[in-house]
């Protein structure tokens, strides 16, 4: 309900859903004759109210898509929800979202696919996520998805790139930066990599031997043992273009 | 073929707007990912469903109206009594009217009187 007060578009929805709905029960009760007025109520309770909820409504069902309470509705992501809420958590994800501009779409901003079609593509992987829900996690326990749910590809630098652009003069100068700007731009470097800002969550599995090259980015990591480094402010809003 | 029922066809839409709303209400009230893909998916199919069956209902509707409006204006006109909006005088009926001058008023009609001061 939370969501319906703070949205007007939720609101217009309902509101519109109940207006429709009291045509059609009238309809459906009182059975008049079919006149040029029961027509136009009838085109009113079947056709320009519910168009009214579906925009809205869909639009609003949109934008709780992105939300991190949508996200956490599966049982085996609600850790990775719950460490994002914890204000005492230091893990990447979790001061991601204390950052105003993520918040509560915090868990969207980072593992959104960008680009012309990013949307599409974003939500297609997310219908797979509920396509593996309901028939591969929906009865595994915490403990065992934990240790079998990971990232379908590698984390993309590109998706960090939106925020971080790596342009700025304060971010070059670090030390971790400078000599590997190019790996890091290309992906070849991953940000989100144990030895580097990551992993993300503190929710990982055991760790892999990685014997060379870049870590895998979803190694687990103690976070008592190793904090983060903190890669400062963001050099720009989130959603917004960055000049590269 | 038997032509369909026209408020059979308004009952089955009106229900599956219902059905269609109530999906859409309750992905607002609750935004997780059942309600909001089911209101995404099942909900457009049946709102949509719904409003085919309701303008294909009143097409029919209007189709079956102006039919029988169409049957009622020849039928008529087959009773030699009334074509179209038009009465059809013969030549005799014509003669028998007469001319305007009863509509004239009369000229030394007593004006009415006027309504002196109380």
């Amino acid at each position: 309900m939370g969501t319906l007060t703070s949205d007007p578009l939720g609101m217009v929805a309902v509101g519109s859903a109940a207006i429709a709905a009291l045509i059609l029960i009238w309809y459906l009760v009182r059975r008049p004759p079919l006149t040029n007025a029961t027509r136009f109520l009838l085109l009113l309770g079947i056709g320009a109210f519910p168009l009214l909820t579906a925009g809205s409504g869909n639009l609003h069902g949109y934008n709780a898509t992105k939300t991190r309470r949508f996200c956490g509705a599966c049982h085996v992501m609600t850790p990775y929800s719950d460490d994002s809420e914890d204000p005492k958590s230091q893990s990447l994800a979790a001061r991601h979202a204390r950052n105003p501009e993520f918040g509560e779409d915090n868990c969207y901003y980072c593992h959104a696919d960008y680009g012309m079609f990013g949307t599409i593509t974003t939500k297609l992987g997310g219908m797979r996520h509920v396509y593996e829900y309901m028939f591969n996690y929906r009865n595994m326990s915490l403990e065992e998805a934990r240790q079998s749910i990971h990232l379908r590809g590698r984390f993309k630098n590109s998706n960090c790139m939106q925020c971080h652009s790596t342009e700025l003069l304060s971010w070059q100068q670090i030390d971790g930066h400078k000599g590997q700007l190019e790996e890091i731009r290309s992906g070849d470097t991953s940000c989100a990599s144990s030895g580097c800002h990551g992993p993300s969550h503190p929710f990982s599995k055991d760790p892999e031997p990685a014997p060379d090259a870049a870590p895998a980015p979803d190694a687990a990591v103690s976070w008592d043992a190793a904090p983060p480094v903190d890669a400062g402010a963001p050099d720009a809003k989130p959603g917004k273009a960055v000049p590269r | 073929m038997k032509p369909p029922k026209i408020p059979a066809l308004l009952l089955i839409s009106a229900i599956l707007t219902l059905i269609g709303l109530a999906l859409m209400v309750w992905s607002v009230l609750q935004p997780t990912p059942l309600p909001t893909i089911l209101a995404m998916s099942l909900g457009q199919v049946f709102g949509t469903a719904a409003f085919g069956l309701f303008l294909f209902a009143i097409i029919i509707d209007l189709r079956r109206d102006a039919r029988e409006r169409k049957r009622m204006l020849d039928a008529m006109a087959e009773s030699n009594k009334v074509t179209g909006l038009v009465i059809p005088l013969t030549t005799e009926e014509i003669a028998t009217i007469k001319p305007a001058e009863a509509a004239t008023p009369a000229t030394d009609a007593t004006p009415p009187k006027e309504s002196g001061p109380p």
